[in-house]
C-alpha cells in the first residue's frame, strides 16, 4: 500500500541561491526558492520472520535521478501490525503540509491513523467494520 | 487470520469534497468504504465521509462523520470469502 503527495513539505532550495543565472541556462530551478514536491509513502508488511512492518517515505532529488529514504517508522509492537491496510494522502490537519492517513482492520473495527513525519502516529478514530452494524463515532487517542 | 464474521473489504480515498475552507484554508475530506456483515449473508457496503475541517495536528478530531449504505442488498458483497 502506498501513496504519494507532498507529505514532507520540503523544497529544493539549495540550487536556488544563485540568482544571477537565468532560468533554463543550466538549471531550470535557478530563480525559484521553493516549489512543492511529492514524496512516496510506502507501508511494507512483515517481509521476514522476526521482522516487523515499516512505513517509509522516499523522496526524489531535484534532478529526479535518485530516490532516497527520507524517513521510516517501524511497528515492532504486535498491536500495531495489521494484515490489511490502505492509505491516502491529503490536507486533513493543515493546508500547508499533507498528511497520510492509514485505514486498517482491528478485530471487528476499521481504525484510522494519521501519519505525519517526524511524529508518525496519531489515531483518528474507528468507524465500525463488520460484523458490527453500529457506526462508531470517532474516538481519539494520541500516543 | 481474519476473525469470524469480519471482512477486509475496505478502501480509503481523500479529496476536497465540499470545497469549504477553515480560516481560508482548504481542507480535504476522508472517504472510507467498508463492508459490513448482514444476517442475509450479504455484506452491504458502508461509506463514511470524515470531515477534519477544524482539526489540527494536536487535535485530529473530525468535525463530522457522514455515512451512507447501499440501499439494495444486491449491491453488497457476497460473504463467506474468509
Amino acid at each position: 500500500m502506498s501513496a504519494y503527495n507532498d507529505i514532507g513539505n520540503s523544497a529544493f532550495s539549495n540550487e536556488a541561491d544563485d540568482k544571477t543565472k537565468r532560468p533554463g541556462e543550466t538549471d531550470p530551478a535557478t530563480d525559484y526558492y521553493e516549489w512543492r514536491d511529492d514524496e512516496i509513502f510506502l507501508t511494507e508488511t512483515r517481509l521476514a520472520y522476526n521482522s516487523y512492518p515499516y512505513s517509509r517515505v522516499f523522496e526524489m532529488n531535484s534532478e529526479l535521478t535518485q530516490i532516497s529514504l527520507k524517513d521510516e517508522f517501524g511497528y515492532p509492537n504486535v498491536a500495531d501490525q495489521h494484515d490489511a491496510m490502505d492509505v491516502a494522502a491529503g490536507h486533513f490537519l493543515t493546508h500547508i503540509q499533507e498528511t497520510t492517513i492509514q485505514a486498517y482492520r482491528v478485530s471487528s473495527n476499521l481504525e484510522l491513523k494519521f501519519f505525519k513525519q517526524p511524529t508518525p502516529a496519531r489515531h483518528a478514530g474507528r468507524p465500525g467494520l463488520a460484523p458490527s452494524r453500529h457506526h462508531r463515532l470517532l474516538r481519539h487517542r494520541g500516543r | 487470520m481474519r476473525l469470524p464474521g469480519t471482512t477486509d473489504f475496505f478502501d480509503i480515498a481523500a479529496d476536497d469534497l465540499d470545497g469549504l475552507a477553515w480560516n481560508w484554508e482548504r481542507r480535504d475530506e476522508v472517504v472510507v468504504a467498508y463492508a459490513q456483515a448482514e444476517a442475509t449473508n450479504l455484506l452491504p457496503v458502508q461509506i463514511a465521509v470524515l470531515d477534519f475541517i477544524s482539526a489540527s495536528e494536536e487535535a485530529p478530531t473530525a468535525l463530522a462523520v457522514t455515512t451512507a449504505s447501499t440501499a439494495l442488498p444486491s449491491m453488497g458483497l457476497a460473504s463467506g470469502m474468509a
